[in-house]
C-alpha cells in the first residue's frame, strides 16, 4: 500500500491523485485482468475460426456462427462494464466497497472515441490500397503490440502491468516478421495476451482474497 | 507574487489536511463510495478513516447516510454541495498561490 506521504505529494493536483487512487483500487482485485482475458481469449477462437473455418462446404452456414461469435465477442466487450459492477456487488462487496461513479461518457468523449475509431479504419483501408500486404501486416502488428503494451503499461502503472506491456510489444513484434497466416497470427496474439491477463488477474484475486480474509 | 502566497492564508484548513484531501478528492470524482471503498483508495487505517469522515461531517463537507445493500451493511458517503464547493474553491487557490 502506497505511504501517505507519497499519496499526498500532488495536493496541487487533487484531481489527479483521484484518479490513480480510484484506478489502485479498480485494479487491486485482478477481476478486470481476468474479464479482458476472457474477452481476449473470445477473440483469439474467433480469429481461430476465421482462419480454419471458411473453406469447404456449407459456408454459408460458417459464415452465419462467425457472425454470431463476432456478435458475442461484441457484446461481452460492451458489457465488461456492467459486468464488472455486477461481479463486485454481488461476491465482492465487503471485501472492494461499493462505489457509484460519475457518468464518464460524456456526448463529447463518445464523438471522440467513435472519431478516432472511424479515421483508423479510413487510414487502414487507404493503407491496403498504397502499401503491399505483407509490409502493411508487419507494420500492423508493430503498431498494435507498441499500442496495446503502452496501454497496458501507463493504465496499470505497475510491475506487473510493465511486465505485461513489455511482454505484449515482444509478442507484436515477433508476429509480424512471422510467417504465419494473418488470422494465426491475431489468434497468437489475442490468444497470448489474454492468456497473461488471465493468469495475473487470476494471482492478484487469489492475493487479494486471502489478504482481505487475514484482515477480516 | 507576495499578493498570491498571501492567499494561501485564507486556505480551508479542514481540507487542507492530506487525509482529508484524499478523502474529498475522491469523493469528488465520484457520485458516492462506502467506507470500506474509502479504505481500500485511501490506504488509511479504519480509525483514522472513520476520525477524519466524522470531522468532515462536522464540517458539513460530506454527508454519510447507513444504509444496506441486501444484507451488507453500507456506510455511504458523499460530497455535499458546501463540499464540492469548499474544494473547487481550495484548488483555485492553489492553482493561483503555486
Amino acid at each position: 500500500m502506497m505511504s501517505l506521504h507519497h499519496r499526498s505529494s500532488s495536493t496541487a493536483a487533487p484531481d489527479l491523485l483521484a484518479r490513480r487512487m480510484m484506478q489502485d483500487v479498480y485494479l487491486r482485485d485482478g477481476l478486470p485482468e481476468i474479464l479482458v482475458g476472457v474477452i481476449l481469449f473470445l477473440a483469439a477462437a474467433q480469429s481461430y475460426t476465421m482462419a480454419t473455418l471458411l473453406h469447404g462446404d456449407l459456408l454459408v452456414l460458417k459464415k452465419i456462427l462467425l457472425l454470431a461469435w463476432t456478435f458475442l465477442v461484441v457484446s461481452v466487450t460492451f458489457s465488461t462494464g456492467w459486468l464488472l459492477r455486477w461481479l463486485r456487488r454481488r461476491y465482492l462487496i465487503s471485501q472492494s466497497g461499493y462505489v457509484k461513479p460519475k457518468s464518464k461518457w460524456s456526448q463529447r468523449s463518445l464523438a471522440l472515441t467513435g472519431g478516432t475509431g472511424l479515421l483508423v479504419i479510413a487510414a487502414l483501408l487507404l493503407a491496403r490500397r498504397v502499401v503491399p500486404p505483407p509490409l502493411l501486416y508487419r507494420g500492423l502488428f508493430i503498431v498494435i503490440g507498441v499500442f496495446v503494451g503502452g496501454v497496458e503499461a501507463l493504465v496499470g502503472r505497475s510491475p506487473r502491468f510493465l511486465a505485461m506491456g513489455a511482454l505484449t510489444v515482444a509478442c507484436g513484434i515477433l508476429l509480424a516478421f512471422s510467417h504465419l497466416h494473418l488470422e494465426l497470427r491475431f489468434t497468437v496474439f489475442y490468444g497470448f495476451t489474454g492468456a497473461m491477463a488471465l493468469i495475473s488477474g487470476a494471482i492478484v484475486l487469489a492475493h487479494f482474497l486471502r489478504a482481505n480474509a487475514e484482515e477480516e | 507574487m507576495s499578493e498570491k502566497i498571501q492567499t494561501l492564508a485564507g486556505i480551508d484548513r479542514i481540507i487542507h489536511e492530506p487525509a482529508r484531501l484524499m478523502i474529498v478528492a475522491l469523493l469528488a470524482a465520484v457520485e458516492e463510495a462506502d467506507f470500506q471503498y474509502l479504505y481500500q483508495a485511501t490506504g488509511l487505517t479504519k480509525g483514522n478513516l472513520s476520525v477524519h469522515l466524522s470531522k468532515l461531517e462536522g464540517a458539513g463537507y460530506v454527508a454519510i447516510e447507513k444504509t444496506f445493500r441486501g444484507k451488507y451493511p453500507l456506510t455511504l458517503c458523499r460530497l455535499t454541495e458546501r463540499g464540492s464547493e469548499v474544494f473547487r474553491n481550495y484548488r483555485k487557490v492553489m492553482r493561483v498561490a503555486l
